[in-house]
């Protein structure tokens, strides 16, 4: 089995329930992750906010338990650093904290908070931390307009759509800003053909791969992307699948 | 294990998704399959352009798909089982193609897709009717679904007819339609499985024998529905039973 490292996951703090396997423990969530190849994952705490509000108070408060999920699962597990657009400071705290730790990833970053003052100082400190950004979209058009207010920000991008980037954008995209990177958890990328075709146009070194774990099955988004990845020499299948993720979190080769 | 059935696919199916331009021909369409461990192809023939048109033309678009299929099972040598298509404005055309089909060995119908030949129930008039004549004659019926007041009431009125709905993905209504009704089946194409844990969830609900492979077959890859029964914590038997065994019981391969 190919190795993989995971870089869209989203770990129980503790516990979480799913609709199918009932409850999730941090333990049944590695566990079953491992069986999809993935020797590495990275990624933020899942965690239902009330009424969907944050606080300062949450931003630490899903640091220190990531911090913890990654003592507990050393090597395993990565943390992303979390940080919020309407909490500027304490973001940039915990991504200079995080930095400390050897963290490479902080998120998440939204197309929709683009315009947010707090943005612009996340976005800066991840420059000055060398960390690459977890950017949730829907468009094409607002990453590429973020990438060029940033060209120095590395951005990993998670598209959160099931249609509304066509492969050529996605193609269109990765030629204009050499900054972006494309997350394989997208569902259409998992579609007969549609990522087969893209690596005829695209550089292999800005996919990663990623699950979306737990909201989807792992061992089968692993199944799907390497059959994409079937007919690609063995040195891009494992960029994809390990090498480029490996670039992005500092990890050295053995 | 003898061999993976899929349960559902469409051959000769032009639906690239975004337009990425390839070509999924007979040949690549076998050899994607059975590189998956795949040596039985279900379904039924479809084409874009068969989406949307007046009513009137799928008096003929229907039994034209029917003859695409048979064609390709005649070129494809025992690697796919057609599945008819019918249509509630034409009963006696319908009619005529499943004794058709019958005469010809075949006792499926579908995948049946009303969204793209402009009907939407599955418990009208017409519909009833022409699955009343196949449920005589020992058909069964493979069907996307509607909703499941309506996929109830189909149940309801023919309990001895054999139906497969697609896209089993674990849901309280459709574990509650296969507890409801015996005859009910489901297959679990094109990502129905993404849910962590879902065959298993199933399993534990309704037992193995009322589950079936597919993957819905060009327009989604192979292996995330297989890999979904190889993973899941299935016992053997209930993976061989969901993988192939439900499948040649009902078809009868």
């Amino acid at each position: 089995m190919d190795k993989k490292i995971d870089m869209d996951i989203r770990p129980p703090m503790g516990s979480m329930m799913t609709p199918r396997m009932g409850n999730m423990t941090e333990d049944i969530f590695f566990n079953r992750l491992s069986r999809s190849g993935a020797v590495c994952s990275c990624g933020i705490p899942y965690v239902e906010l009330k009424d969907d509000k944050i606080s300062e108070d949450d931003i630490v408060r899903i640091n220190e338990f990531a911090f913890n999920i990654e003592k507990n699962n050393k090597g395993i597990y990565i943390p992303a650093v979390f940080v919020h657009p309407c909490f500027p400071d304490v973001s940039c705290n915990m991504m200079k904290v995080g930095k400390n730790k050897g963290l490479r990833v902080a998120g998440f970053l939204s197309q929709n908070n683009m315009q947010d003052p707090g943005f612009r100082k996340i976005a800066e400190k991840a420059i000055e931390c060398d960390m690459t950004i977890l950017l949730k979209a829907d468009n094409s058009k607002a990453v590429s307009e973020m990438a060029s207010l940033y060209p120095q920000l590395r951005l990993l991008v998670l598209f959160e759509c099931v249609v509304g980037v066509t492969p050529q954008e996605i193609s269109a995209l990765l030629k204009k800003h050499e900054n972006v990177y494309v997350c394989l958890s997208m569902v259409m990328l998992t579609w007969n053909y549609i990522l087969h075709s893209l690596l005829e146009t695209c550089r292999a070194d800005r996919f990663v791969y990623g699950s979306g774990y737990p909201f989807v099955e792992p061992s089968c988004r692993a199944a799907s992307i390497c059959w994409e990845l079937r007919d690609q020499p063995e040195a891009v299948r494992s960029a994809i699948l390990y090498g480029n993720a490996a670039k992005l979190l500092g990890i050295k080769e053995e | 294990m003898d061999g993976i059935v899929d349960f559902h696919t469409h051959p000769l199916y032009d639906f690239h998704f975004q337009d990425h331009g390839v070509v999924i021909d007979s040949t690549r369409f076998q050899n994607d399959l059975k590189a998956c461990g795949i040596v039985c192809a279900c379904g039924s023939v479809i084409y874009s352009s068969i989406n949307g048109c007046p009513v009137e033309e799928y008096e003929t678009i229907v039994p034209t798909l029917n003859r695409q299929a048979l064609q390709c099972r005649a070129e494809w040598k025992g690697f796919y089982y057609p599945g008819i298509h019918i249509h509630p404005d034409f009963v006696r055309m319908s009619c005529e193609e499943i004794d058709c089909a019958c005469e010809q060995g075949i006792h499926l119908i579908g995948e049946l897709v009303p969204y793209m030949m402009g009907w939407r129930q599955y418990s009208s008039k017409g519909i009833l009717e022409i699955l009343s004549y196949a449920a005589e004659r020992n058909m069964v019926v493979s069907m996307h679904p509607t909703c499941y007041e309506d996929m109830d009431a189909l149940a309801t009125q023919l309990p001895h007819l054999k139906i497969v709905y697609a896209h089993l993905s674990g849901t309280d209504e459709q574990l509650m339609l296969m507890k409801r009704h015996e005859n009910v089946c489901f297959d679990y194409c094109a990502h129905g499985a993404d849910h962590d844990g879902m065959l298993r969830y199933a399993v534990n609900a309704v037992g193995s024998e009322r589950i079936l492979f597919g993957t819905d077959f060009p327009g989604d890859s192979p292996v995330s529905d297989i890999q979904a029964a190889m993973d899941e914590q299935l016992t053997d038997k209930e993976r061989e039973n969901i993988l192939g065994n439900n499948a040649r019981r009902l078809l009868n391969l």
